[in-house]
């Protein structure tokens, strides 16, 4: 990218134009905590979802319920509400929730109930949606906008509407599901190093873990928590970032294994004992 | 009031604690309590997406890359603290989120002149600038094994107009980090 040196472009605005005006940088509001950060439900029932302003000023916050699939990099993308397939329609429908806004005082939490109650003839499997926490933006007061605009120029107010989304599973009748792992290998994006593994899923359900990498000693290297495959996906890649130091430790043959969350029992899903090239 | 037990100690804590088997320890009138520490994910804004001061000239586009390159095309002119915007996400010690940023490949955010006073019937359509090609410095957030906490910053592209109309622009933009 060519730059001009900042100062030649400042003289050049202010002798040609004369008219360079300051953009308002948005004020930071609506800092959000939210917990916990997956619900699951077997077969119906009721969970709450504790949502805390953690910022220094008063906020509302919208909560919202959305649509995502995964791709096979593990990404997701949006489905809106009129291109939803039927298991993403029945989530949709099935799924109840209040209140829908709610305005905070800093440090102030407020618990966001949400039910769900499968209808008899659905068929069995899982049923997801994505609930969605953002702050509102505060509106500018007529007096800012009149301030701002007698100053003339060309003014900027972009304010970003900043939240998080957790996942919310409804799981109705039996569900199994099992993975498997393959082909760790490095890669390199720009200048950090990753391992990356194809992780594949079968079953009616999604699988949900860490990924931890040992060497034959049993040093533990890497982990990651949180990687789940989601149902509509029977295989996905992962990466996680490794420094040099932990590239150096992964020589001869690494174990990597995807495991519970300790907090659910911890159990083995799948494992794979390969070089790593 | 399990519940209001229960926030007390989330905004005291960060941290959600419910005594989920009350119940069974009345019946069998043995006291065991158990505590249930909740997983959490918070989020905060650290700095602004700023474009920095601009006078309209003919147009042209000013980017503000989520590296904190700044470019610009056209006759316009760009000064000024041109900055991405920066975000903490805080979650558990090694835990993995995803950024989602605008989808602008069905359009793009649109900011309107904020002035009340603008009459369409006699001025014309409301003037908006266009921002697009958001992007952020990393898609996948992998928070630190010890202290939880990941970065990451976001960029995008202002249109600006020939002899664009003086005044306040206002729009918003959606980010979000998503838990898997």
């Amino acid at each position: 990218m060519s730059q001009f040196p900042r100062f030649r472009r400042a003289l050049f605005g202010l002798a040609a134009l004369g008219s360079v005006l300051t953009a308002v940088p948005a004020q930071a509001q609506g800092d959000l905590l939210v917990a916990p950060t997956r619900v699951v439900m077997n077969g119906g029932g009721s969970a709450e979802v504790v949502l805390s302003n953690i910022g220094s000023a008063p906020a509302t916050y919208r909560i919202t319920v959305e649509l995502r699939r995964m791709d096979a990099e593990g990404d997701f993308s949006d489905v809106a509400e009129e291109s939803a397939n039927a298991v993403e329609r029945a989530a949709l429908d099935m799924i109840r929730y209040a209140p829908r806004r709610i305005t905070l005082l800093p440090g102030q939490p407020q618990a966001v109930r949400i039910s769900a109650r499968p209808a008899p003839d659905l068929p069995d499997g899982e049923y997801r949606v994505h609930m969605g926490f953002r702050a509102i933006p505060a509106a500018m007061t007529p007096e800012e906008a009149a301030k701002e605009a007698a100053a003339g120029g060309l003014s900027i107010r972009l304010t970003p509407v900043y939240g998080i989304t957790i996942p919310v599973f409804v799981r109705k009748g039996r569900l199994e599901a099992s993975a498997a792992l393959a082909n760790p290998r490095f890669v390199k994006d720009g200048e950090q190093t990753f391992v990356e593994l194809d992780m594949s899923r079968t079953g009616q359900r999604s699988v949900f873990g860490m990924v931890e990498g040992k060497t034959a000693r049993g040093e533990a290297v890497f982990q990651q928590r949180g990687i789940a495959i989601y149902p509509e996906v029977t295989q996905r890649k992962l990466r996680v970032p490794v420094t040099p130091e932990q590239q150096a430790k992964l020589t001869g043959p690494i174990r990597i294994e995807y495991r519970e969350l300790p907090e659910n029992g911890g159990q083995l899903i799948a494992e794979v004992t390969s070089a790593i090239r | 009031m399990r519940n209001s037990l229960r926030l007390a100690v989330v905004g005291a804590a960060l941290s959600a604690i419910s005594f989920a088997s009350a119940a069974n320890a009345a019946a069998t009138a043995t006291a065991t309590a158990t505590a249930e520490v909740l997983d959490t994910l918070s989020l905060a804004a650290d700095s602004a997406l700023d474009f920095g001061q601009i006078a309209a000239n003919t147009g042209g586009t000013v980017t503000v890359g989520s590296d904190g390159n700044a470019s610009k095309t056209g006759t316009l002119v760009s000064t000024g603290t041109r900055a991405p915007a920066g975000f903490t996400v805080t979650g558990s010690a090694g835990a993995t989120v995803l950024v989602s940023l605008p989808d602008t490949s069905a359009g793009p955010v649109v900011l309107s002149l904020n002035d009340p006073s603008w009459d369409v019937g006699v001025q014309g359509p409301l003037p908006t600038m266009e921002l697009d090609s958001f992007e952020s410095d990393i898609t996948d957030v992998a928070l630190s094994a010890t202290t939880g906490q990941g970065t990451f910053k976001v960029g995008g592209t202002l249109t600006v107009g020939s002899a664009q109309h003086p005044g306040v622009y206002n729009g918003t933009f959606d980010v979000s980090v998503e838990y898997q």
